[in-house]
């Protein structure tokens, strides 16, 4: 019966050279799972703690101490929130599913581990760097330059080591996951070097290369960039494979996935704009920005229909498996934000939305629902499988579940709330046009109520992650992991090779329309290249005669401003309604802007805009910034400002000046020739005047402030704040 | 068997993946069958690659049909050291495998499939692979980078569209429309070439299909776009240009997606078999049949298909003609007799010699006789787009001269080519592509799978239905039933049980099923063939056989005796039998309904045996005619269609194939997807026959769907003729119309045949709950 | 607004790198089969003694 199958496999013959055995590494994955959790929890703590900042701005435990004042604590949130949670999660995402996927262990067990400590070393830097206000004020890229190289390098390496463990795999047929992933690495290296072009002029100090409007709209490209490509497409990837894992069934249309990918990547790339409506941005930019922000919902929902339509069937599992709960709800959040940010591009809804509560309502949406819970879901079914048990708890990952959900409902509701009520009082006007709320502080004290329940609902997250920690400790406790697992398949076929001994040139000779498209593609990389050089000096911004660079004092000043992120509360953009022209002044033009490296547009109004501040109509006394800086409740009972007493405290340190006027003149700043030797002095000539002006002004309680003090330079620069085109201001005013 | 194969290589996994794996062992046939498969020669002809280790090879397995298959066969590397690799194309129920030649022959590997009860099905054709990935590449290549270059352009478009202040943020204008005039070249020169050929061919052929009117707009736009860029006196309109190749193609691509599982267009080798056992010095050999020659010896076994016209050698042998001809039962016949190629022996195995080589025998006539091409015509959109071709080109004339007249010849030229801009019936293209698809698609599911699109426009002009009887309204698989004769008493019963228990041929097994077993001996058994069996049972001699040979037992003076199945026993005749085939169910019912639109005939190459109850079954007054030979089935079609009466012929096996081709549509009822049918327009399956009556209907409403299509497409045209010919039209309502009516149209097309969907599966599931089983695991597939 | 040439050029750059991964995937038969792979990823790699030395019995065999 020599036909028996059995019967053929003969003991004796070994197997064959073509079936390879190999093993998969497990330990990378632990690792960068480990460095998850622990900075998914770190970060959101720091989110819980600059959230009760909010409510109790004179608590003890930060009240007075500059690092942890809000300006520099917010940016470490959204960092650790961005870079070390989510970042950590993608390559423990990553690093598992690719292997599996490709049939092949990782390329370089030494690259993964130098990409793990690098990784780590950032956030680290990071978190040493922020606090004591090193930060170069651009949002999700506050990172000082040398980190900024650090990361270069070490999104490389991974970079290298998953291209290398493409070219070694075992499976010919690339799954829609590792597509999303290569999307990820190419876009976001990218973006983070051209945003991060920028001059340093010391170890921990450099000024971008563009300023003002291009400052702002490079910026902002980069940052709904790094939303599409760090937070959404490596998740996606994930979602594509590990969805149909836990769920045990085939994606619900494959083809579908592949046409999501590709119209995604094509569309995501050109959306930035949207993020500068009504900004001093050409118009065309931003209506750009909106059409296909907009067009983002058909690839957007593909991706979530496909992710919903492959648990069809085994919607009764949902309800048991806390696995496939996590993932429905991410994908679900998904699904909602991505509807709501195009929402958010629309003109006549950003007019309301901007600079409110409700973009960070959506932003929450996005992080704590799709990101966090898909993570969690992951954590989940990965944890059980590679410790080769089963979940400690089942019940305590549902409570998880429940705990979670609720601090989402918790966190985003009061704060959708929070941004349209405090989107429409900037709005309202009584019968005889007068601004209901001319005061600021009014639309602030109004939601402070939604801002404790957003505390409390940022708490009750946390929490549940704290459960989930718990419950994940446990399950490893009983399990036994498998540093490396064994596996084996055959080595890749090479089908597709192109035809032996056959010379290029002939290749090319039979495909004649291809070559025109390679030429084509050749053209446009070449334009590319040639365009940029020719642009990066030459500035078409319209200027406006009036606009003056800032003095040293003010530039010293601005620098403080940065330091203590002050963009994180403070726009300086006002925008062409006549709500803000009323409150602020004339609307912001681009020419203003020229001198700004970086722009401090910024993106939230917990406090008021300071476009203008230093315009009559804002105009408040040098005494008055003295005290409010000593104690914003002094002048302003009920304001939710941090006290910034160090300014007051410290020194100015002035060593960095003649740097400073340099790099400004590199970058076009029209400084006479050698000010950067006599700035200093015009620096103590002009803080002089505002020292005397305060001690004048409050002799009578006894204060007394030195010169050479911080608080001097940025009272100096609030002065500045507009005063350039004041003239065509009072002329605005005149007409009226 | 199977689970101890696998057991062996720990891989039960297999039987977690699914409930139901379902396959099941093929008991150990003879494996004769796999003899030719060591024939160098057929060897070559199969593999898709070789070198001197490994070889590869593409195989077709019909029984894949789940997850487990999958996996079960790509770890078939496990089984066997010899196999390297394989991969499965689900979709097309393909295989690819690497083997090393040394450790494991060709005909091992098909061995081991087949005991895993993936028994592949090897026809010649395999031996000439359609290289139709190739075709499938550049296409895709033609969306992907339509979309890339739209895409791209109307982003640098839109400052033009919002007319925004650019002056001043240099020189913008210049930048993008340079970079729109780069980026739609590859639009222009690679992907409308799937426009501009047929295009082209159509106008050579004089004849003006949709392409015509596309292409001129495509051109139009082009040409406009690059003179207004070059000129710098506007922007082009090279977003519209990409915007409209990108969706047309998307057209395309949803009338592209066809059935790779479904075997269509076999010709008349597909029936064959790749080789045959030829005797040479009283030594078999296997041969492929291509090689056979006159004067070979061929020894043919049992259920084997005679491949050329021959003379039989040995002294008699039983040849099932039911094949070529449709009759059921055996013919017999003795030594110097000539068989036509396509009878298949039943019975023991027989020598003949070969009198005609394949190519030019009985079965190639039938086909040669049938392929010459049947009436085809132009679908809706290719009707219309005649007239709608001239009608623009006149309109457009007459706008340009009137504005010459008025205002100047740029003006004029503007109007011109805006009108066949505007004109450019997308709408129309995109229409009845992806209604016609998608519903192409959801008759997939529902188990009748159609070649093209136009099937479904010719359904609705069918005014005649045509049946053919074995195998279609008759199922191939299920037994056939006998009725006992009158006067047969349980003793005489026994008796025939007894002798009939000794035979394997069909018609003593059905008889035995029905008189139940019996322990009577039985002595000298001998069996004649292709007539009937003799035994002693008891002492007494008993006989059954067909009318002829219980008739010869008879003196002279006996009448003849009508066909059947009759047992002689010591002189007493009883019979016949009558032994009939099953019907598939709901047919009566479905003849029924039909015969209110339509009117029907009978066409049955079998005897008319059977016509009383075809005469109930079918509704009163249908034509009914037997003894059909496989021209005269052809030339019955070919008259009714000359009377103005487009037939409908509902057919099956080859001796069909004429009538198919001839039919203005030739459904083939098939009880297997993967049975091959003749050359036809759409394979049915056995079970959803009787769902005709609503496929038809279905097509009616497909027909409608695609009138309403149109209707949204030319009133969008209209509008953009009014505001062309106004001489209004700018980049912006350009690109605003034309991107519009597309999505319009596709929007509608999509959500229309998606209705359609759910009605229909709606009524399938009031008629059987169970979905067609063979699909059931891609019920839920969507559109897209 | 350099910047934007910039922005353009880059964007216009990755899109490229794409459509060129684009072509590479078409050219390289990755859909040709656009079904299977879904059903691929699902199954797990145990190969736990696969070395086992097997015997047969012919007995269930037909």
């Amino acid at each position: 019966m020599s036909e028996n199958p059995a019967a053929m496999i003969h003991p004796t013959l070994k197997s064959p050279k073509t079936l390879e055995k190999f093993a998969y590494d497990n330990q990378i994955v632990r690792m960068f799972l480990i460095a998850t959790i622990l900075w998914g929890a770190v970060g959101m703590l720091v989110g819980v703690i600059v959230a009760f900042q909010f409510v109790l701005p004179e608590f003890f435990l930060w009240d007075g101490l500059s690092f942890l004042s809000f300006g520099r604590m917010r940016p470490l949130h959204t960092n650790a929130a961005i870079f070390a949670f989510v970042g950590n999660g993608i390559y423990m995402g990553v690093y598992y599913s690719l292997q599996r996927l490709l049939k092949t262990r990782m390329f370089s067990d030494l690259l993964g581990r130098i990409h793990f400590w690098g990784w780590q070393a950032i956030i680290v830097a990071a978190a040493l760097t922020l606090p004591f206000g090193i930060t170069t004020s651009k949002e999700y890229a506050e990172l000082e330059w040398p980190i900024d190289l650090m990361i270069t390098v070490v999104w490389v390496i991974f970079g290298i080591n998953m291209i290398m463990t493409i070219l070694r795999r075992r499976e010919r047929h690339l799954y829609v996951a590792i597509w999303f992933y290569i999307a990820t690495w190419v876009t976001v290296a990218v973006l983070h070097i051209v945003n991060n072009l920028e001059l340093p002029i010391s170890m921990w100090k450099s000024y971008p290369i563009f300023a003002g409007v291009q400052d702002a709209l490079v910026q902002w490209w980069y940052g709904h960039n790094a939303v599409a490509f760090f937070l959404t497409t490596p998740y996606l990837g994930m979602m594509y494979y590990f969805v149909p894992k836990a769920a045990n069934r085939p994606v619900y249309s494959y083809r579908l996935s592949i046409i999501h990918f590709w119209a995604l990547i094509f569309i995501y790339i050109w959306a930035g704009p949207h993020h500068l409506l009504y900004t001093a941005l050409p118009d065309w930019a931003q209506s750009l920005g909106t059409v296909f922000s907009i067009m983002l919902i058909a690839p957007s929902w593909g991706g979530m229909l496909n992710g919903l339509l492959t648990l069809r069937g085994a919607w009764d599992r949902v309800r048991t498996d806390p696995t496939l709960k996590f993932m429905v709800v991410a994908v679900t959040a998904y699904g909602m934000s991505t509807f709501e940010g195009p929402m958010l591009s629309i003109k006549t809804v950003n007019a309301i939305s901007h600079f409110t509560d409700w973009t960070i309502a959506h932003v929450h949406v996005g992080t704590l629902g799709w990101n966090g819970f898909l993570t969690f879901g992951v954590l989940y079914w990965m944890i059980p499988k590679m410790w080769k048990t089963k979940l400690f708890s089942t019940r305590l990952a549902n409570a998880h579940f429940w705990i979670g959900t609720l601090g989402i409902i918790l966190y985003t509701l009061p704060m959708y709330w929070a941004g349209w009520t405090q989107g429409l009082m900037w709005k309202d006007f009584d019968e005889s046009g007068y601004l209901v709320y001319p005061n600021f502080l009014e639309t602030v004290t109004q939601i402070m109520p939604m801002y404790w329940m957003r505390a409390l609902g940022g708490t009750i997250y946390l929490l549940g992650v704290f459960v989930m920690i718990y419950n994940l400790i446990k399950t490893t406790q009983k399990g036994s992991f498998m540093r490396s697992e064994p596996a084996e398949a055959p080595s890749m076929e090479r089908n597709y090779e192109k035809p032996k001994n056959e010379y290029w040139h002939r290749i090319i000779e039979r495909r004649p329309i291809r070559l025109t498209i390679y030429a084509t593609i050749a053209i446009l990389i070449g334009g590319v290249i040639e365009m940029v050089p020719t642009f990066m000096v030459e500035n078409n911004v319209p200027t406006i005669a009036s606009v003056q660079p800032y003095t040293p004092l003010e530039l010293e000043g601005r620098d403080i401003y940065l330091r203590e992120g002050c963009y994180t509360c403070h726009s300086q953009m006002i925008r062409p309604f006549r709500s803000e022209t009323e409150r602020y002044g004339d609307y912001s033009k681009a020419g203003e802007f020229v001198y700004d490296h970086p722009f401090q547009w910024g993106s939230k109004r917990t406090g008021p805009d300071l476009a203008r501040e230093g315009t009559p109509k804002l105009k408040k006394s040098d005494s008055w910034h003295f005290n409010h800086f000593l104690n914003p409740r002094i002048t302003s009972p009920g304001s939710i400002m941090p006290s910034y007493p160090w300014l007051i405290e410290n020194k100015l340190d002035v060593s960095l000046l003649p740097e400073k006027i340099r790099a400004m003149q590199v970058l076009g700043v029209p400084y006479t020739e050698g000010y950067d030797q006599e700035a200093l002095a015009d620096l103590q000539e002009q803080a002089a005047g505002i020292a005397q002006s305060i001690n004048t002004d409050l002799k009578s309680s006894g204060i007394e402030v030195p010169s050479d003090r911080e608080v001097i330079a940025i009272i100096a620069y609030m002065q500045r704040l507009g005063t350039d085109i004041m003239v065509k201001d009072t002329e605005a005013q005149a007409q009226k | 068997m199977v689970y101890e194969i696998l057991s062996e290589h720990d891989m039960c996994q297999y039987y977690d993946l699914t409930d139901h794996p379902g396959i099941q062992l093929k008991k150990g046939k003879s494996r004769q069958r796999f003899a030719y498969l060591d024939h160098p020669k057929i060897i070559s002809q199969l593999l898709d690659y070789q070198d001197q280790s490994r070889s590869s090879i593409t195989l077709y397995l019909p029984q894949i049909h789940c997850a487990s298959c999958i996996w079960l066969i790509e770890n078939l590397y496990k089984l066997h050291p010899g196999i390297q690799q394989t991969r499965v194309f689900f979709m097309k129920k393909q295989v690819q495998i690497t083997f090393l030649q040394e450790q494991i022959s060709l005909r091992a590997l098909v061995e081991l499939l087949t005991d895993i009860g993936y028994e592949p099905s090897i026809h010649l054709q395999d031996g000439q692979k359609s290289s139709g990935r190739h075709a499938d590449t550049s296409f895709y290549l033609k969306l992907g980078i339509a979309g890339f270059c739209f895409g791209n352009i109307m982003l640098f478009s839109f400052p033009e569209y919002l007319g925004l202040e650019m002056t001043g943020a240099g020189g913008f204008h210049q930048f993008f429309s340079w970079l729109n005039l780069v980026l739609a070249l590859p639009v222009l020169l690679y992907s409308a070439q799937v426009f501009f050929r047929p295009a082209w061919q159509g106008i050579r052929q004089r004849r003006i299909n949709i392409d015509v009117p596309v292409s001129i707009g495509i051109l139009a736009l082009f040409i406009r776009s690059l003179i207004e860029i070059l000129s710098q006196t506007g922007a082009g309109y090279m977003d519209s240009l990409a915007g409209l190749v990108f969706f047309l193609l998307i057209g395309k691509w949803f009338q592209r997606k066809s059935y790779d599982h479904i075997a269509f267009d076999k010709d008349y080798t597909g029936y064959f078999p790749i080789a045959s056992t030829r005797v040479v010095e009283g030594k078999e050999e296997s041969v492929p049949v291509m090689d056979v020659v006159q004067d070979d010896i061929l020894r043919i076994r049992s259920q084997e298909l005679i491949p050329a016209d021959a003379v039989l050698v040995s002294p008699q042998a039983a040849i099932d003609y039911s094949f070529v001809t449709g009759e059921a039962e055996s013919v017999k016949k003795i030594a110097g007799n000539l068989l036509y190629a396509g009878g298949r022996q039943v019975g023991g195995a027989i020598d003949v010699r070969v009198i005609k080589p394949v190519s030019q025998s009985y079965l190639t006539q039938i086909w040669d006789q049938t392929s010459e091409t049947s009436s085809q015509m132009d679908s809706y959109a290719d009707q219309l787009s005649k007239y709608f071709t001239w009608i623009i080109l006149f309109i457009a004339t007459l706008a340009g001269s009137y504005w010459w007249y008025t205002a100047s010849l740029p003006e004029a030229l503007g109007v011109f080519t805006a009108v066949l801009i505007v004109a450019c019936p997308c709408g129309l293209a995109l229409t009845s592509p992806i209604i016609q698809g998608n519903t192409l698609r959801l008759f997939g599911r529902q188990g009748f799978y159609l070649k093209k699109a136009q099937i479904l426009e010719h359904m609705t002009r069918i005014k005649h239905i045509v049946f053919d009887k074995t195998g279609t309204l008759t199922s191939k698989q299920t037994q056939e039933q006998a009725e006992l004769p009158s006067d047969f008493s349980p003793e005489e019963q026994a008796l025939v049980s007894a002798l009939t228990s000794q035979s394997l041929h069909p018609i003593s097994k059905e008889i035995r099923r029905m008189l139940g077993e019996s322990q009577k001996q039985v002595a000298h058994f001998t069996e004649y063939k292709g007539e009937g069996i003799e035994g002693w049972i008891e002492g007494q001699r008993v006989l059954l056989g067909n009318a002829s040979f219980i008739a010869s037992l008879q003196e002279p003076s006996h009448a003849p005796l009508s066909p059947g199945t009759y047992a002689f026993i010591h002189g007493k005749i009883i019979g016949p039998f009558d032994i009939r085939h099953d019907y598939r169910e709901g047919i009566g019912t479905l003849l029924h309904d039909l015969q209110s639109q339509y009117s029907l005939s009978l066409l049955s190459g079998d005897t008319d045996r059977e016509a009383k109850r075809m005469g109930q079954l079918f509704p009163g007054g249908t034509p009914l005619h037997f003894f059909q030979k496989p021209h005269d089935k052809y030339a019955y079609v070919q008259k009714l269609q000359a009377e103005e009466q487009p037939v409908m012929m509902v057919g099956d096996g080859l001796n069909d194939a004429g009538a198919l081709k001839e039919a203005h549509v030739g459904i083939a009822v098939a009880d297997t997807t993967e049975a091959f049918s003749p050359a036809c327009d759409g394979i049915l399956s056995g079970d959803r026959l009787k769902h005709l009556t609503r496929f038809m209907r279905w097509a009616a409403h497909n027909q409608q769907l695609i009138r309403w299509g149109f209707l949204i497409s030319l009133i969008y045209n209209s509008v953009g003729l009014t505001i062309a010919v106004m001489g209004w039209l700018t980049p912006l309502i350009a690109a605003i119309l034309m991107p519009l009516s597309s999505i319009t149209v596709v929007i509608y097309g999509m959500g229309s045949t998606w209705m359609l969907g759910k009605r229909m599966s709606r009524e399938m599931i009031k008629v059987n709950p169970t979905p067609y089983s063979h699909h059931a695991q891609r019920e839920l597939e969507p559109l897209i | 607004m350099s910047a934007i040439y910039i922005l353009v050029g880059f964007s216009l750059l990755i899109a490229v790198i794409f459509l060129l991964a684009f072509m590479w995937s078409v050219k390289n038969g990755q859909y040709e089969d656009d079904y299977t792979p879904s059903i691929r990823i699902l199954f797990e790699d145990n190969t736990h003694h696969y070395e086992r030395e097997s015997s047969s019995n012919d007995s269930s065999h037909a």
